[in-house]
């Protein structure tokens, strides 16, 4: 009887440890696999983030670069409005020649005006399809679209240029005459 | 023969050497006959604008070697056609200012990803 009582509780301890041993097993393997599963998506996500991070770098320094640029822009303007205040006060000594001169500085400048006009939007456009391209978690259309706005800007930032340039030899042209 | 030929000769050099002299004398500043060079001036001044004319008058009896310049304005806008073009190139400037405020950008939460 003692003997039958001792192999039930030998059989009975060997099961529950194999039992408890199984679910160790089983819980390792699958917490590996969870894990590994985890770090798969860092990784990508990581990789998706170093490749997009240069452009979105590239893209804030170019809109800090517009912004200053549209600050000069801004102030040299002012500059000229004070000085045709005075030319005209002075218009009498003015020569057409003179005034020839200055409007057709003025047409160089709304040429290029014109031109920033016709390109105005398409960053916006841009940001449409960017932010549906990071719902979709689209790195490809992601990166396709932060170039195209690179493109835009540096655009900008050469036409901008150009006014502020034109705006100089006005305001020079002006100072001359004055 | 040969004497008639040494004399018709003679008689050509000595006419020529008389005739530029004459013309010498004609063209120079000290002489009083001014009849060409008034011609000239008043062709001059012919080509020149009417306020001019009394001017050509008066060089006839100037005895001047030069011509005399007369510049001609050529200004023909008024005072209001200065002004209003003065005030078209601020208009020109404020539009273009507004056009670099209208410009569309991208805002940093766009940037994150």
């Amino acid at each position: 009887m003692k003997k039958l009582i001792m192999m039930l509780l030998s059989t009975s301890l060997l099961v529950t440890g194999s039992m408890a041993y199984a679910n160790d097993t089983t819980a390792d393997k699958g917490k590996g696999k969870l894990q590994t599963r985890i770090e798969n998506r860092i990784d990508k996500a990581g990789d998706r983030a170093s490749e997009i991070k240069p452009l979105t770098d590239e893209i804030s320094l170019n809109r800090n670069e517009i912004t200053a640029l549209k600050a000069e822009a801004k102030t040299i303007s002012k500059e000229i409005k004070e000085v045709i205040k005075e030319a005209k006060a002075q218009k009498d000594t003015l020569t057409d020649e003179q005034i020839s001169r200055l409007a057709e500085s003025v047409t160089a400048l709304k040429d290029e005006a014109q031109k920033l006009e016709l390109h105005t939007g398409e960053i916006k456009d841009e940001v449409a399809l960017l932010r549906e391209a990071r719902k979709n978690k689209d790195t490809d259309s992601a990166k396709i679209s932060l170039q195209k706005i690179i493109d835009v800007q540096t655009a900008r930032i050469d036409n901008i240029s150009v006014i502020i340039a034109n705006m100089k030899v006005l305001l020079a042209d002006f100072n001359e005459i004055i | 023969m040969k004497k008639h030929i040494i004399l018709i000769a003679a008689m050509v050099i000595l006419l020529s050497a008389v005739g530029c002299r004459e013309v010498k004398t004609e063209y120079s500043p000290a002489a009083n006959d001014g009849s060409l060079r008034n011609e000239k001036e008043s062709t001059d001044a012919a080509q020149k604008t009417e306020p001019s004319q009394t001017k050509s008058d008066d060089a006839k009896t100037e005895p001047e070697a030069s011509a005399v310049i007369i510049s001609k304005s050529d200004n023909k806008l008024s005072s209001e056609e200065k002004e209003k073009a003065l005030d078209d190139m601020s208009k020109e400037l404020d539009r273009i200012i507004e056009s670099l405020n209208n410009l569309d950008d991208i805002e940093d939460e766009d940037l994150e990803f």
